[in-house]
């Protein structure tokens, strides 16, 4: 029942039911394409967003302190570092002088035990935002609140994701297969846009293997009969207009299905298939290599972990299947006892910062069509819902505190930069001057993740009008 | 079933359709309103220290089924093969909807790191839904030609697939699916019922190239008309 070279017909069907799609629903919702200044896919800006799940220790990474200095247990800021037991923690902690604090050569930043691969390797495009106020200790909050940049409404999400918002501003939706990628888990929103800018969620690259190709060719239909069943889904009927009037259901089903139609028929599974031994000199073989990847077994380094997940991006990015992409890089634990805080978290942390560092590399080594590095159109940013206590709980852990940290680079953005601050007595936000991003006590504004999405999307020459209830500021000292 | 045929029945009733159904809507019923926000009947603005922006409209939200109903859904319309066993979605002899297939993919909550499901239907979503379909389609077909007595089969009972078969019948077969799997009570003269039949006859066309001699040309018809209903938005929308 498969399909006698037929199956061309399907895919035409598919791309021409998607272009049809999304103008009539352009036409029906009364989208907003914000700004489509950028006419070429080549150019176009391409995001990154890692979210680091479960509330991350910035005392590990972004935002540490001198372990001789905040050794007192009893103190407002306590390192713990000397209690950590992950190993290779712990070994750069010992190499640091016991200090914790990793300092490259030329670096203006301070980076803590865990991201002493990322720090050297990229400090120069590095920005870190210290002293944000997450305005929430709630898990599902923080969370949604630095997806999309507006507060959320009670738990639930209010508005787009940045990224759903950043595929549909720049216009481009039609140039990619795969606008907007999702993996690991992390929660994608879409809030009056085209849904063609809606994120599509897949758990790691071997699934998304399996969404790009049917499971079963042999139980595949004909290109008539999906040419006839494509008729019949459009099909102006009764019920279908019923539906849409409460809310767009049919046209959102329909968008979604011709997506799915001429996905599964495509070729793109073939950049997502991490097969064992590729041919020397062909670009698996340098993904592999630059990712650390035993070629012989590709799936042990890859599957399941934060590498996998930036080597999904990695590929989806150079091939222009997506424009942007949110990875739950990694879950460092919800570290409020002493089974994961000393052990797991580190781990996770440095786990995810690892494949940060390798994908910078590989997309600062990979040109576009242009001749450019697509690192050079890229913007980074790393998350979490908010930070850990500076104080070790009597469980052994850390629970959940409101100053919290981000990692930001690339277009735009000014590299070798800190940010902001928190302060040494409690480690709560420090107001800083916008202008030069030092704390400024008295005179200076408290920092928020609203003001971070405007200021990225500022610098990637994108409105942010949409973030319609946090008022939020442009943070001048992150832009070049 | 039942319960989606008497919500659709009940839309039609209360909304009305004038294109299809001019005499559906008895010109004084009270039309459907959603829930209303705010004493005045108006959309209220939230609280400033929540932003102060207006609140969502109150509408449905619902656009998919949930992964557990969508599975129960699909065997249900399925029904049984000549051994008396479910028909499930076959991958690799594990259903495709467990975790240890796609469950987990297709966004099932594991209560350890989700606990709530996207309500939309994404392009993920419906391709395995496709495939799904696909497959089950193909044991449906299948399970019915084994069947002599027609009455006991589940995609094909009210018309033959050997050729014989009047335009009426096949007609009456698909009024049958699409009370089966979407819950609606058609009329044959329906255009839901006459682009069903497109589909039909285009699967009947193309049979003899195709199907390796296990389906007849009608009995591929009716798979297509299976795999088109249970991707339909009808299907997925309540």
């Amino acid at each position: 029942m498969s399909k006698n070279g037929k199956i061309s017909r399907r895919t035409l069907l598919g791309a021409a039911g998607a272009a049809g799609g999304a103008l009539i629903l352009d036409g029906f919702l009364g989208l907003r394409h914000a700004r489509a200044d950028v006419v070429d896919p080549d150019n176009a800006p391409l995001l990154v967003m890692c979210e680091f799940a479960s509330g991350w220790d910035t005392l590990y990474c972004l935002d540490p302190r001198n372990h001789q200095d905040f050794n007192e247990p009893a103190g407002g800021i306590y390192t713990g570092f000397d209690m950590v037991t992950d190993a290779p923690t712990v070994a750069t902690i010992e190499e640091t002088g016991g200090t914790g604090l990793v300092k490259p050569v030329g670096s203006e930043i301070v980076f803590g035990p865990t991201m002493s691969k990322l720090g050297k390797e990229h400090f120069n495009d590095l920005c870190v935002v210290r002293g944000l106020n997450m305005g929430t200790l709630t898990h599902e909050v923080g969370r949604r609140y630095f997806l999309t940049g507006k507060f959320p409404r009670g738990l639930a999400a209010s508005g787009s994701s940045l990224e759903t918002w950043w595929a549909a501003a720049s216009g481009l939706l039609d140039s990619h297969q795969i606008p907007n990628l999702v993996s690991g888990g992390a929660e994608t929103y879409n809030e009056g846009l085209s849904p063609l800018a809606s994120g599509l969620s897949v758990p790691s690259y071997n699934e998304m293997l399996q969404v790009l190709r049917p499971l079963n060719a042999s139980v595949g239909l004909d290109g008539t009969v999906e040419h006839a069943a494509a008729k019949f889904h459009q099909g102006d009927y009764c019920f279908h207009q019923q539906l849409n009037r409460a809310g767009a259901h049919i046209s959102t089903h329909l968008s979604a299905w011709t997506s799915a139609q001429s996905l599964a028929n495509g070729g793109l599974w073939k950049y997502f298939d991490f097969k064992p031994n590729p041919p020397a000199g062909s670009q698996l073989a340098k993904l592999y290599e630059t990712f650390g990847v035993n070629p012989s077994n590709p799936n042990a380094t890859l599957l399941g972990k934060p590498r996998g997940q930036a080597a999904l991006a990695a590929q989806a990015l150079v091939n222009r299947i997506s424009q942007v992409v949110l990875l739950r890089l990694v879950n460092v634990t919800d570290a409020h006892f002493d089974d994961d805080w000393p052990s797991n978290h580190p781990a996770q942390q440095r786990a995810g910062f690892d494949a940060v560092s390798e994908l910078i590399t590989y997309l600062k080594n990979t040109e576009d069509k242009n001749g450019k590095s697509f690192w050079d159109r890229t913007t980074l940013m790393c998350f979490s819902e908010f930070a850990r206590t500076p104080r070790i709980n009597q469980q052994g852990g850390r629970d959940h505190h409101l100053a919290s940290a981000c990692l930001v680079a690339g277009k735009g953005i000014r590299g070798n930069k800190v940010i902001g601050a928190t302060k040494d007595t409690n480690y709560d936000a420090r107001a800083l001057d916008l202008v030069t991003g030092a704390a400024d006590d008295e005179m200076g504004t408290l920092i928020k993740p609203s003001d971070v999405h405007a200021t990225i999307l500022t610098a990637a020459g994108l409105p942010y009008e949409h973030i319609s209830n946090q008022n939020p500021k442009i943070i001048q000292a992150m832009l070049k | 079933m039942s319960k989606k045929s008497l919500l659709l029945s009940a839309l039609v009733l209360m909304l009305g359709c004038s294109s299809e159904n001019p005499k559906a809507a008895p010109p004084n019923e009270t039309p459907v309103e959603p829930p209303i926000v705010g004493a005045d009947q108006t959309t209220q603005n939230a609280p400033d220290d929540l932003g102060g922006s207006a609140l969502p409209g109150s509408a449905r939200g619902v656009q998919r089924m949930r992964i557990d109903t969508l599975q129960s859904a699909m065997t249900k319309v399925a029904g049984k093969d000549i051994f008396g066993n479910p028909i499930i979605w076959n991958v690799a002899g594990k259903d495709g909807f467990s975790d240890t297939a796609f469950g987990k993919a297709l966004g099932r909550p594991d209560f350890q790191s989700s606990t709530d499901e996207s309500p939309v239907a994404n392009a993920l979503y419906l391709k395995f839904v496709g495939d799904a379909a696909r497959d089950i389609c193909t044991q449906m077909a299948k399970n019915d030609m084994k069947r002599a007595d027609a009455t006991t089969r589940t995609l094909f009972p009210k018309a033959p697939v050997d050729g014989t078969a009047t335009d009426a019948q096949i007609n009456e077969n698909l009024q049958y699916l699409t009370l089966r799997f979407l819950g609606l009570r058609l009329d044959a003269t329906d255009r839901l019922i006459s682009n069903l039949r497109g589909v039909y006859d285009a699967g009947k066309a193309v049979v003899p190239a195709t199907n390796g001699g296990e389906l007849t040309a009608d009995a591929e018809g009716y798979r297509g008309v299976c795999v088109a209903l249970f991707e339909s938005p009808l299907f997925h929308n309540d």
